[in-house]
Parts: C-alpha cells; sequence; structure tokens
C-alpha cells in the first residue's frame, strides 16, 4: 500500500533523472529506494510465538476511546508455545516492562490495567477483564488475546487518530504510523528472562480467542 | 502505582521533521550547507547531540521533492542515521521505560531513530542523486543492511526474509561478505550472518553453514550476540544440519568452537559438506 505508492514514486521519478544532462551519470546508476520491509508483527523466538496487533475500532470490546478517555494505547498481544515446542514460558505483566519505541526514538511505557481510569465503570471493568494477567503461555493453538496499555501522557503530549500517531503540536509535531511501531517485553523462558521484540499490525476486528 | 513515562527522543526531529519549513523564513542553501559542515565537524569530535542538533535544523528546512536542496537533505539524514547507529553499539543517550521503575540507555531506541532517518534518505535519494550528492547508491546499500542487523537483532524472522527475499545476491556467502566489508558494518556484520543463516538453512545446508561460521567469527564485535546465539549455531554445525563438514584438505570433522582446521589452518568458512551418515 504506502510502499507500493513509494515504489511507483521512484519509478516515476526515474525518467527525469534521466532527463538531466549535467547528472546523466549519476542518474544512470539504478538506485533501491523502497522502504525496507516493516517490522514483523508475527515473530517465532525459539518455542515463543507472539503477535501484536492495534485495533482501530478497540471501542467496540471497551466501549470507548481508550486515547482520548483514558490515555493509554490498548495493544492486544497473543503468546502462546510454537507446536511440539518444548520448554516453558511465563509473562507476569508486572515484570515485563512492556514499552513501545516510536519511528523517532521516543519511547512509551506500559501502565498496570489497574491504573488507567475512565469515568465509566463498565470501561474499567473490560479494561481489567481484558488485561494481560500473569500466566504460564499456553499452546499457541489455545492461545488468545490480552490487551497491555501504552501510557500517552498528558492530553496535547500525544495524539492517537486512526492507525497515527502525533507527538507535539504546532510546526514542531511529528507523526508516525502505529504500524511502523515496536513493542518489547520480557518473559522467562526455561528460567532465563528474555527480551522479546514485535512490530505492530494495525487494523479493525475483535481480539481473537478471549 | 507506575508513574507516567513518556521519554521523548533528544532532537527526535531530525527523524520526524516533515514539511516544517512552511511558515517560517527558510534558511537559504549556503547556510544550510554551512550548517550541515559544522554536523560533520560535531560527528566527527563524537557530539552527537549537537550533530544531531545541525542536521535536524537541515532536515527541517528542506523538502524531500526540492531538487536544489535534497543533497544537504540527503546527506544530514544519513549524518543523522550514522549518529544513531554509533550511539546504539557505542553509548546510547536515548532512555527507554525498565521494569524496576528506573529508566536505562536504549540501544533499541536510537537503531528505531537510525531507521527512520535512513526512510528520510531514502524518499530524497533520487533527488539528491540529480543534486549532485555522493555515492547515494552505496549509502542506501548502507541503510538497507543497517536495517537488516537491526531486524535481525530484533529476531523478526519474517522481516529479514522479505529483505533477503528482494536481494538474491546476499544468498552467497562469498558476495556477501564483500558487500559487509565497510568498516561502519563491523559491529552488525555478525546479525546480518545470523539473518542469512536463517534465510538460507531449510534449502542450502552448506551456504548456510558459511554464514554460521562467518557469524560465530564476528560475534565477538556484535553487541548483543551473546553466548547463547554462537552456541546455537555451534550446535546446528555439530549435530543438527543434515550435512556434516569436513576439511578439504585433511578430512577431518569441523570444530565448530575452532576457526579453522588443527591440522593444516584450513579455514573454517572452507570447509565442504557431505550427507551426515
Ligand atoms: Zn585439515
Amino acid at each position: 500500500m504506502n510502499h507500493s505508492r513509494l515504489a511507483l514514486l521512484v519509478l516515476c521519478a526515474a525518467p527525469l533523472a534521466a532527463c538531466s544532462a549535467t547528472a546523466a551519470t549519476n542518474a544512470s546508476q539504478a538506485l533501491d529506494t523502497r522502504p525496507f520491509p516493516r517490522l514483523a508483527a508475527q515473530v517465532a523466538d525459539g518455542p515463543v510465538l507472539v503477535e501484536a496487533r492495534y485495533y482501530l475500532d478497540h471501542k467496540r470490546t471497551f466501549g470507548a476511546e481508550l486515547p482520548r478517555e483514558a490515555r493509554v494505547l490498548p495493544v492486544a498481544l497473543k503468546l502462546g508455545l510454537a507446536p511440539g515446542a518444548a520448554g516453558s514460558a511465563r509473562i507476569d505483566p508486572d515484570q515485563a516492562g512492556a514499552r513501545l519505541y516510536l519511528p523517532d526514538g521516543t519511547v512509551l511505557a506500559s501502565k498496570f490495567q489497574a491504573a488507567v481510569w475512565t469515568e465509566f465503570k463498565s470501561v474499567n471493568d473490560l479494561v481489567a477483564a481484558n488485561a494481560l494477567q500473569s500466566r504460564v503461555l499456553p499452546p499457541w493453538s489455545a492461545a488468545g488475546e490480552s490487551f497491555v496499555y501504552f501510557v500517552l501522557g498528558e492530553a496535547g503530549e500525544v495524539f492517537v487518530r486512526r492507525g497515527e500517531l502525533t507527538l507535539g503540536a504546532g510546526e514542531d509535531a511529528r507523526s508516525f504510523a502505529l504500524a511502523d511501531a515496536l513493542i518489547a517485553f520480557e518473559l522467562e523462558l526455561d528460567g532465563q528472562v528474555r527480551t522479546l521484540f514485535v512490530g505492530l499490525e494495525v487494523g479493525n476486528g475483535a481480539p481473537r480467542g478471549n | 502505582m507506575r508513574t507516567l513515562l513518556v521519554y521523548l527522543a533528544l532532537f527526535s526531529a531530525a527523524a520526524g521533521a516533515v514539511g516544517c519549513a512552511a511558515g517560517r523564513p527558510v534558511p537559504t542553501r549556503e547556510i544550510l550547507a554551512g550548517e550541515l559542515a559544522q554536523a560533520r565537524e560535531a560527528q566527527q569530535r563524537d557530539d552527537a547531540q549537537r550533530a544531531l542538533e545541525l542536521a535536524s535544523g537541515v532536515l527541517s528546512n528542506t523538502r524531500a521533492a526540492d531538487t536544489d536542496s535534497a543533497a544537504l537533505r540527503f546527506e544530514a539524514a544519513m549524518l543523522a542515521a550514522r549518529v544513531h547507529l554509533r550511539a546504539a553499539s557505542e553509548t546510547p543517550f536515548l532512555r527507554e521505560p525498565r521494569a524496576s521503575g528506573v529508566p536505562g540507555p536504549s540501544a533499541v531506541a536510537h537503531s528505531m531513530a537510525a531507521a527512520r532517518c535512513f526512510e528520510l534518505a531514502r524518499r530524497c535519494a533520487s533527488a539528491a542523486q540529480r543534486g549532485g550528492a555522493n555515492a547515494v547508491a552505496a549509502e542506501l546499500e548502507l541503510a538497507n543492511y543497517a536495517e537488516l542487523a537491526f531486524h535481525s537483532q530484533l529476531g523478526l524472522g519474517a522481516s529479514c526474509n522479505a529483505f533477503l527475499q528482494r536481494a538474491p545476491g546476499l544468498a552467497n556467502a562469498k558476495s556477501a561478505a564483500e558487500r559487509f566489508a565497510r568498516p561502519e558494518l563491523a559491529r552488525q556484520r555478525a546479525w546480518l550472518y545470523l539473518a542469512l543463516f536463517e534465510h538460507v538453512r531449510n534449502r542450502d545446508e552448506l551456504e548456510a553453514y558459511r554464514f554460521a561460521v562467518l557469524a560465530i567469527e564476528e560475534s565477538s564485535a556484535a553487541r548483543g550476540f551473546d553466548v547463547r546465539r554462537v552456541a546455537r549455531l555451534e550446535r546446528w554445525i555439530a549435530s543438527e544440519a543434515t550435512l556434516e563438514f569436513h576439511c578439504p584438505k585433511c578430512d577431518l570433522l569441523v570444530a565448530p568452537g575452532l576457526r579453522a582446521c588443527p591440522n593444516d589452518r584450513t579455514p573454517n568458512a572452507e570447509f565442504v559438506g557431505r550427507k551426515r551418515l
């Protein structure tokens, strides 16, 4: 989509380059200006499989737009063990230190679900019910999604609209596609702490297997 | 309750400025060229934050589509990317939250920022080349390899493979080694070879073996390439591959913990494969 549009622009730009007499030699050198592939949103790290997703229509799950009502970004994680994998893995949200890296190097921390608060009790209940819990990872076929909540700071600091996140305001505002963000967290695999990284898929739909 | 933690990257406009020139007086090309020269000087004296601040100024006052300033913009973006890459592998100054509650230095944040700068460079590369920028193709190649190393370090196999599928020239260990020879990639090479190992291991075990050997050889220079990863590669060579690897001169079975045959010093990478019995 975005990538193919850019590739098209590059293709269109090539004949222009060829027209420039002064830069003909340089321009004849083929340039690979295709964007690097996006950070993978599904990852296998040894026996552990993980997927991360931001639901544009998460209001269907929580009854509210959480970036606006609670200043958090809800991200669904699906975690499980690969078919036939040996080993035991465990995640504890208190120890996971989940964080979200934006393309400019800004890092957002996560928040315990108990600290996510809106003025609507029903929303707060759904936030708690859908939050990632401390648990041993199930087989992938039995894994469902649960949510981690990333802190957006005070209103005006970070703004989320559809699949885009904007930092700051006015001339200095910087916007990034959430699909270009990266998530990291720690879990325990066979008694050792491991850091897992995963890109973020952005789309519509209902959380799977919940 | 956990404190609200939002870490705004220092001088992050270097990575994110888009269309900031609107509504402000735009410095002349000469002024911007002077700022870029100062950024290079700051980079050379290891003043990373000043270099990023100056590169940010150039990026904020140029546009990707403007051929006149595209060369400056391209060079500023590549300079900022290099500064972030170096910070990632040596002395990160961007911070990230930790489970302990005490923020720590973040190599990953720098690598993300570098990737963003590479993308800004790609977007103006064609115009920059028309505008007389030097070595644009080589710089773009560096950008791709640096990003491949980053994805490999994160364990993002799918995006590594997506890139490698469009770079068939890298699937040969000899040509890959030639392309990765540039000194800027010294700390990334092990990750690059690891990505290539994973990419070919199920369809070309002899080439995968060579990539594994090269990754092990480069591992000591690569930040985060720990003994666990080296042990995994050694285990694959010693017992998991369907081939076994022998010295072409004396037929000795490879010892992955050594770099060469102990009998005749033939480097491990030159060993030949044959079906495991
Ligand atoms: Zn030998």
